[in-house]
């Protein structure tokens, strides 16, 4: 077990949030562009339409510079965030995956040097030379996209792999072909949302803008209905159960992250209707801008529900958010770890649960109870929660203390029993540690509501 | 941190191949990354330097020194990717440990190289904003700390706990920088990055030596400054190796092997940065990447001895043989090796010729071979699923 990092104004898993849906965006993005980049310049060498030159460049230039520095690297920053937010977490996935991660590196080399060599041989090696190259960026994006989502898929549905530990059962996993799918229809729709950005920096009379607009329209229209289709009809259906169970609670998947996803789909219809009929409206920069700022929140709202039906795991049925392995795997020679927490206790245990007091003095004996239930639930619950005023930003995120007032449970008997009661949840496992820890923490919760809310201190009421 | 609890913090699921594969590949990957990453920070600042040069040959390798950095930085961060990787494996209660200790610093991290990168494209793109390209530089070089903080916090685990948590409360705010060595880190980044700059201008002066568009008289401007850099790295990287080994080496009982290693490399490039010219810059370029396949085996040497001395032996780390990782990660090899050649080859024809020039018929071959492997590694990833799919229905 590692020292925990709960983050710094925002929360942890915050900052993990924002950095993936940054991610998701840019690269989905980036993966189909190729492809639609390639077709173009296809059209222009074979139907002798050399204009169509002028939208692959500034396509090109634009990839350059933004999906590639905001894109790729985005995506190592998710690693990054994820490493200090969980890194029991990413050190499963690491352990399990390397070489699957290495082989994507291998595509990462040909999407950086590739995309350089692409821009810089523009005119200078034939138009041939040049689309093969264009094919070459988008087998090799798309190979990205192809392994990233085995790791994705794996941790909502680990699979076969629990019971065996070998990487390729859980690497093509139960819910891995209807992502794969689904995700690559549905980057067709972002990208022509990208296309049209693109079409609309070109001069209005422009005949490659003509072209391309009702081009994208059409493209993002499949690839939108064709993506949702396979969501709702075979992704959604491959769930597993438990995931199906959290899909219909509001206290995991608010109501209101539907509403962003309908937003989002309803909005880019709507552009990708008007490329086809009105292209003059499609490409004024606000409409399409408009329609992305929306695919963003309704990403943000599909990123965070896929996230969310693993609920209270990192790796589904193998590792809660909170690291501590729950289940015996005995393929890998892994075993259970709350059980011995629970009868010896986790501050003597884990090297990085500190509280003050005696050192050696056993688990329990000579620490504060205050800083001791401090340790525990920091270790226990700030993967998910907010748990201090460190990271109490705008209220923080799923805040302890506001949860606790909010359920009137303000007094340590109360949360201590409350703590006891959790485990029977579906989105949450029993708390770990012995009977006093679990004192300490009812301590610490109790002193953390009243930090929040002061009046309580001077005996005010809710 | 007893050697018990340090061992226990490994992953329970162990790697998948031998350590000793990981170590190599760590090593490797490094030496490819940290060339880059220091020829992007050693060109972005003779760049810098260059703009505020009034000649024409300054100006003109200022302009070829910031394009050189754009390249360099794209090409270090994804060749970063890999080590960083590796070391996940076989190191992990050094890595995790410290990302963790400093958890705002590796979120911060990335957003650093990518704002670096942003304004270094826009000086690239714009060319006189010199203020954005002061402003790249801090930050490329504020990331190349970071990340040499995060390496060497991992290095010190008796003081990890007081690190974490100084008389006994945690601070998981995550903002203070633990554990570096300003020696260790000046060598590697400062010095090699004069080192990894006259290597590459050597290398630009001998591609561009057959361009009629280029003039001789700027390409012999361009080869001088390539001998001033690498006696410059040559000398950085000895002072700043003293002063590693005089830090970490003492602490860790390693200063004679880091002191060796300033020494020997500092003097030979001062020495090969006195006569070197452009014709010999493939065997600089040879000679170079054994240095630094050197460096990394130093640091490696020093990781793991400062593990062992924990009691923690990364060559017993347990593993299990996983063929199915090994066969998807070599086939990928397969197919993405000859592309990456392929590429490079069009690159380097392509630009032999003011007007730019068709590669020949062995490279148009191996582009046509390449778009089949590409394809032929979709067909083994599809298939290679399906049998895993029929494997699980079968039982």
């Amino acid at each position: 077990m590692y020292p925990v990092w709960e983050g710094f104004v925002l929360h942890s898993a915050l900052v993990v949030a924002l950095v993936a849906v940054a991610h998701v965006l840019f690269s989905h993005v980036t993966v189909a562009a190729t492809w639609f980049n390639w077709w173009v310049e296809r059209k222009a060498l074979l139907q002798g339409k050399p204009y169509l030159y002028d939208y692959v460049k500034a396509s090109a230039l634009r990839l350059l510079v933004l999906a590639y520095t905001l894109g790729a690297m985005f995506g190592v920053g998710i690693w990054f965030s994820v490493t200090a937010s969980n890194p029991r977490g990413i050190s499963t996935l690491i352990h399990n995956f390397v070489f699957y991660w290495a082989a994507e590196w291998f595509w990462f080399i040909i999407d950086v040097f590739g995309i350089a060599v692409y821009y810089y041989t523009f005119g200078r090696v034939s138009p041939k030379v040049h689309n093969r190259i264009a094919l070459i960026l988008a087998l090799a994006a798309t190979g990205t996209l192809a392994i990233i989502v085995g790791i994705l898929a794996f941790k909502l549905s680990p699979g076969r792999w629990l019971e065996t530990g070998l990487s390729l059962d859980g690497f093509y996993n139960p819910t891995f072909w209807p992502m794969l799918f689904a995700r690559f229809a549905l980057m067709f729709a972002l990208t022509a949302l990208y296309a049209l950005l693109v079409a609309s920096s070109l001069p209005k009379d422009h005949p490659a803008r003509q072209e391309v607009v009702p081009l994208a329209g059409k493209v993002g229209l499949v690839g939108l209905f064709l993506g949702v289709g396979l969501v709702l009809f075979w992704y959604v259906p491959a769930l597993p159960n438990h995931a199906k169970t959290l899909l219909a609670l509001p206290q995991v998947i608010q109501p209101v992250f539907y509403v962003k996803m309908l937003l989002g789909v309803a909005a880019m219809t709507v552009v990708f209707l008007l490329a086809l009929r009105a292209p003059g409206w499609a490409t004024r920069p606000w409409v399409p801008y408009g329609a992305l700022a929306l695919a963003f929140l309704a990403l943000f709202g599909a990123e965070r529900t896929r996230e969310a039906v693993r609920k209270p795991d990192v790796v589904l049925g193998y590792m809660p958010s909170n690291q501590i392995i729950r289940v015996d795997m005995p393929a890998r020679g892994v075993r259970r770890e709350d059980e011995e927490l629970n009868q010896e206790g986790v501050l003597g245990r884990l090297p990085f649960a500190t509280a003050p007091g005696p050192k050696g003095a056993g688990p329990v004996a000579g620490v504060d109870p205050l800083q001791a239930g401090r340790a525990l639930v920091v270790q226990q619950c700030s993967s998910c929660h907010t748990v201090s005023p460190q990271t109490a930003f705008l209220g923080g995120m799923r805040n302890l203390a506001a949860l606790f007032y909010r359920r009137g449970i303000t007094e340590a008997p109360a949360i201590r029993a409350y703590l006891e009661a959790i485990g029977g949840f579906p989105y949450m496992h029993p708390v770990v540690g012995a009977p006093e820890e679990r004192d300490y923490m009812a301590l610490y919760l109790a002193e953390l509501v009243r930090t929040f809310y002061p009046t309580l201190a001077q005996g005010g009421e809710r | 941190m007893s050697p018990e609890t340090l061992l226990a913090m490994r992953d329970p699921l162990g790697a998948p191949v031998h350590p000793a594969a990981l170590q190599l590949l760590l090593v490797v990957t490094y030496v490819l990354h940290i060339f880059f990453v220091t020829a992007a920070v050693g060109s972005l600042t003779l760049g810098l330097y260059a703009l505020t040069r009034r000649e024409e040959n300054w100006k003109r390798l200022g302009h070829v020194a910031i394009r050189l950095a754009v390249q360099a930085t794209g090409l270090g961060i994804t060749m970063g990717i890999a080590p960083l990787l590796f070391v996940q494996v076989i190191y992990d209660p050094f890595w995790y440990t410290a990302t963790t200790l400093m958890g705002l610093w590796t979120t911060l991290f990335i957003p650093v190289v990518a704002l670096g990168y942003l304004f270094l494209y826009v000086l690239y793109l714009r060319g006189n904003v010199v203020g954005v390209g002061y402003v790249a530089l801090g930050l490329l070089v504020l990331a190349g700390f970071i990340m040499h903080s995060l390496a060497n916090a991992g290095l010190y685990p008796s003081r990890w706990v007081d690190w974490y948590a100084p008389g006994g409360v945690p601070d998981t705010a995550g903002v203070r920088f633990v554990g570096y060595d300003l020696g260790r880190f000046a060598a590697l980044l400062f010095g090699q990055a004069g080192l990894s700059l006259g290597v590459s201008l050597l290398l630009f002066a001998w591609y561009f030596r057959r361009r009629e568009d280029v003039p001789p008289g700027f390409l012999g401007f361009v080869e001088g400054v390539a001998r001033g850099a690498l006696r410059l790295g040559g000398i950085l990287f000895a002072l700043f190796g003293l002063l590693w080994a005089w830090g970490q080496g003492r602490e860790l009982g390693m200063a004679v092997p880091v002191v060796l290693m300033a020494l020997v490399l500092g003097a030979l490039f001062y020495l090969h940065g006195l006569r070197v010219r452009s014709e010999g810059a493939l065997s600089t370029l040879g000679l170079y990447l054994m240095a630094l396949l050197g460096v990394g085996i130093l640091r490696e040497y020093l990781r793991a001895q400062a593990a062992f001395g924990q009691g923690y032996a990364v060559w017993q780390y347990p593993f299990t043989w996983d063929w199915g990782s090994l066969l998807f990660f070599l086939a990928t090899g397969v197919a993405a090796v000859p592309v990456i050649v392929y590429l490079a080859r069009v690159l380097y024809v392509s630009g032999s010729r003011p007007e730019g020039a068709d590669p020949g018929p062995g490279v148009e071959r191996l582009g046509d071979l390449g778009v089949r492997l590409l394809l032929g590694w979709f067909a083994f990833y599809l298939t290679l699923g399906l049998f895993v799919v029929a494997r699980a229905a079968l039982g």
